[in-house]
């Protein structure tokens, strides 16, 4: 017995050299390693624009909800200095790791904390590649890597890690070419006035998992910390999408009994289904100034100055 | 629980230590195998753990009352009523909702519609593999063949031994139980092969089954949208997708057995390289066929009777085989074309014609091997075509398809951006395989001794390799064994 697990130390001892080895001479091979995933939610930009400001009003975090719910410009015509670190898919595990790296250079008044709560069941993945593949790599991207716990985000942050030239290569070229969407400073991503054409009418709920709920708790209790007040608002969806979310009352209570928490979704925005959305999840330009508009009026009765 | 699991990663080395550490107590070691065992099986679903109990209880009372009387009667009474209770559960649980379907539809054939009511049954998993092995446990004890055992915990360890509870290899009483009763000893050697068995079962069903299993089934789903080509790659891709899925679990448990000082049968023996259909089943699920063989086949007469009644064994060994896999006509044709496949061999007297191993002492093959080998691949992996469908329209669609469009230039076109765009590393990582276990054919399993003789660096790189490659290739989303659900 002794021997063998002698033996079975030592195999483990050499394993990460090899592992290390193997990233940076097959990496490149390895469907297990993504790096070079198209910027579609200009994630790149959004965060080299953020390493360049200093100092706002608010800012807006959350999945694309955020990126494409949020219109900076809007918000400047009101008087508010923002910008909006949003990025695809975006679970609050990297909600954590986006507030620890900018939270004192923006050093914002207020955080609009977007709660989809798609995010809360998510597993963090896709978001966290996302991230791996546009931001260099640092010790809060680690702890995210570690949170999320997955063979893709080791393989790809490792791979980042060695080989950052080798990884980055294709971000730059990939950076989306659709021509409806338009990258505006600040961090929002503006759709042209496409129509929504998806119409689901199965009904679905959330599954609430730990991991995530215990990362949305502990980044509020950082911005309590750090005594920045902050609004967890839900981005409007379609209705048909919204309606058939078989626990929403549930997830209402939740977000309730976390802070001050706005579902757009009750409000009378007078968003229409297809004119003011391009998909069941996000809204078009149209709709964002309805949005936006109805947001700015609540901001003014919530004290944050 | 799973062996491709976190859980299962945690569970092993807790089991391990824990049983290691009771070493000179074989009786507790035997409790602690039928916790683990029940744990690791309730993990699954706890509530099927009363049906092992069951089974354990009544077939370890049915041994010790047919070793009480002689009366050829008496005995026959305990043995049929073995059979109909264990047989009994299978059959409800796997095949109840079959039989009701076809009476339906037989009788609405008729003109008799009748009403039946389909149950929602949850199949328990590994139910035909400890079925199987509890029932050579008690037809061994009414064949004289076996003592049965008035050791309890023995035989529950026995019966749920969890390396080989839910997908096999279905081990014989005579081989197994007895190891029950003995002290065993962690070897080194022993204990070092075991975990080589454990890494190359984790690459065939990660590395090679998992990601074959993703191309198979987008061409299988979609097979009316594929031409003859890309069909063909679809039924080779399933060909060594339920290869690694079911030869990887039977590495990884005969590995795991290793571990804790037991050896278990060896279930597949390089199958894709026979030179006829007689040597594939040889290879193939070892376990279950020669459990067949011995529990049904030879019963019946086997081979040894006139031709009529050898043709009419054959046909019912392949096709109870193929109703064994599960309740559905697939796998009565898969059984039934398999047994056609055999026919020509044993009317011929050709069925022990390769009983030596392919290119004995030589590196390659010949090409009358090699064109062997191919010839009977490629009729296996047709058969697997109505094992994978979804029903007998699908297949027979699937390999209409297959050969009226070989030649369809859009079909070429698909099939050469799947192999060379999408599944291009699948190719070379099955080219790799298949180099490696032509070189260990010889072997148990193919790593065995391939590089034993070469110096701790050379074998441990090797190991890294296979260790890395699985980390890079393996699909991330969890796939269960496919035989589970048999």
């Amino acid at each position: 017995m002794i021997q063998l697990l002698k033996k079975l130390f030592y195999f483990a001892c050499f394993l990460p050299a090899f592992y290390l080895a193997g990233l940076m001479f097959f990496g490149d091979y390895a469907p297990n390693i993504k790096t070079n995933l198209s910027n579609y939610g200009y994630t790149a930009k959004r965060l080299s624009e953020a390493d360049t400001i200093s100092k706002v009003d608010i800012i807006f975090v959350g999945s694309s909800h955020t990126y494409r719910g949020f219109d900076t410009r809007l918000f400047e015509i009101a008087g508010y200095k923002t910008f909006n670190l949003g990025t695809s898919n975006q679970t609050h595990i990297q909600t954590q790791m986006l507030l620890k790296q900018y939270i004192r250079k923006l050093n914002p008044k207020l955080v609009v904390y977007e709660v989809y709560p798609g995010t809360l069941q998510n597993d963090g993945v896709e978001s966290s590649l996302d991230l791996i593949a546009h931001r260099k790599t640092s010790f809060e991207m680690f702890k995210m890597v570690t949170q999320v716990n997955h063979l893709l985000t080791y393989n790809s942050f490792f791979y980042k890690l060695l080989m950052p030239s080798e990884a980055k290569k294709d971000n730059d070229i990939n950076i989306s070419n659709d021509s409806t969407d338009h990258y505006i400073n600040g961090g929002f991503v503006e759709r042209e006035n496409t129509n929504n054409t998806i119409f689901n009418n199965q009904p679905y709920s959330f599954t609430i998992s730990k991991k995530q709920l215990k990362a949305f708790k502990l980044n509020l209790l950082f911005l309590k910390q750090q005594e920045i007040p902050f609004l967890l608002v839900m981005a409007p969806v379609t209705k048909t999408k919204f309606n058939n979310i078989t626990n929403r009352l549930e997830i209402d209570s939740l977000y309730t009994g976390l802070g001050d928490y706005i579902n757009y979704n009750y409000s009378i925005l007078g968003l229409n289904d297809t004119i003011d959305f391009y998909d069941a999840h996000h809204l078009n330009q149209s709709g964002v100034i309805k949005f936006n508009q109805q947001l700015l009026k609540d901001l003014n009765e919530f004290s944050f100055e | 629980m799973l062996f491709n699991s976190i859980d299962f990663v945690v569970f092993l080395p807790i089991v391990f230590f824990f049983y290691w550490l009771l070493r000179e107590k074989l009786k507790l070691q035997n409790i602690l195998i039928v916790i683990a065992s029940y744990l690791f099986y309730g993990w699954w679903d706890w509530r099927f753990l009363t049906l092992i109990a069951f089974s354990t209880a009544l077939d370890y009372r049915i041994g010790l009352q047919l070793s009480k009387t002689d009366n050829p009667r008496n005995r026959k009474l305990l043995l049929w009523c073995s059979i109909v209770i264990n047989l009994g559960f299978l059959g409800f649980f796997k095949y109840y909702n079959f039989f009701l379907d076809n009476f339906v539809t037989a009788f609405s054939f008729l003109g008799n519609p009748i009403n039946g009511q389909s149950l929602n049954i949850i199949l328990p998993v590994g139910i035909s593999f400890y079925t199987f092995q509890t029932l050579s446990y008690t037809i061994d004890v009414y064949k004289r063949k076996l003592t049965p055992t008035n050791d309890f915990v023995a035989f529950a360890a026995f019966v749920s031994f969890f390396p080989q509870l839910v997908a096999g290899p279905i081990e014989r009483a005579t081989h197994l139980l007895p190891q029950f009763y003995s002290q065993r000893q962690l070897e080194y050697r022993q204990a070092v092969n075991g975990l080589r068995q454990i890494l190359w079962g984790f690459f065939k069903k990660l590395v090679i089954a998992d990601n074959c299993a993703k191309y198979a089934n987008e061409i299988f789903d979609m097979s009316n949208q594929y031409g003859g080509t890309t069909l063909l790659l679809g039924a080779i891709f399933f060909a060594f997708q339920i290869y690694g899925d079911f030869s990887g679990y039977s590495d990884i448990a005969i590995g795991t057995a290793r571990l804790f000082g037991f050896k278990l049968m060896q279930n597949f023996a390089f199958p894709y390289f026979s030179r006829d259909m007689a040597e594939f089943w040889r290879r193939w699920h070892i376990s279950l066929s020669t459990w067949f063989r011995d529990y049904v086949y030879i019963p019946l007469g086997g081979s040894r009777v006139n031709k009529r009644f050898a043709i009419r064994n054959t046909f019912i060994i392949f096709i109870v085989s193929g109703f064994w896999h599960g309740a559905n006509w697939t796998f009565i044709a898969w059984g039934l074309l398999n047994a056609l496949y055999f026919l020509p061999l044993l009317l011929s007297g050709n069925n022990r014609k390769n009983l030596n191993p392919v290119a004995d002492k030589r590196i390659l093959p010949s090409v009358k091997e090699l064109f062997q080998i191919i010839l009977t691949f490629a009729l296996t992996s047709l058969a697997w075509v109505f094992f994978r469908a979804e029903n007998i329209q699908h297949a027979s669609d699937y390999l209409t398809h297959l050969f009226g469009g070989l030649y369809l230039k859009q079909n070429l076109v698909d099939t050469y951006v799947l192999i060379f765009y999408k599944a291009g590393y699948l190719i070379v990582l099955l080219m790799v395989f298949i180099i490696l276990e032509w070189l260990g054919r010889n072997s148990k399993f193919a790593i065995e001794h391939l590089l034993i003789r070469q110096n701790r660096f050379v074998r441990w790189t090797f190991y890294y390799c296979i260790i890395i490659v699985i980390a890079f290739y393996m699909p991330t989303t969890e796939s269960p064994f496919i035989y589970f659900q048999f």
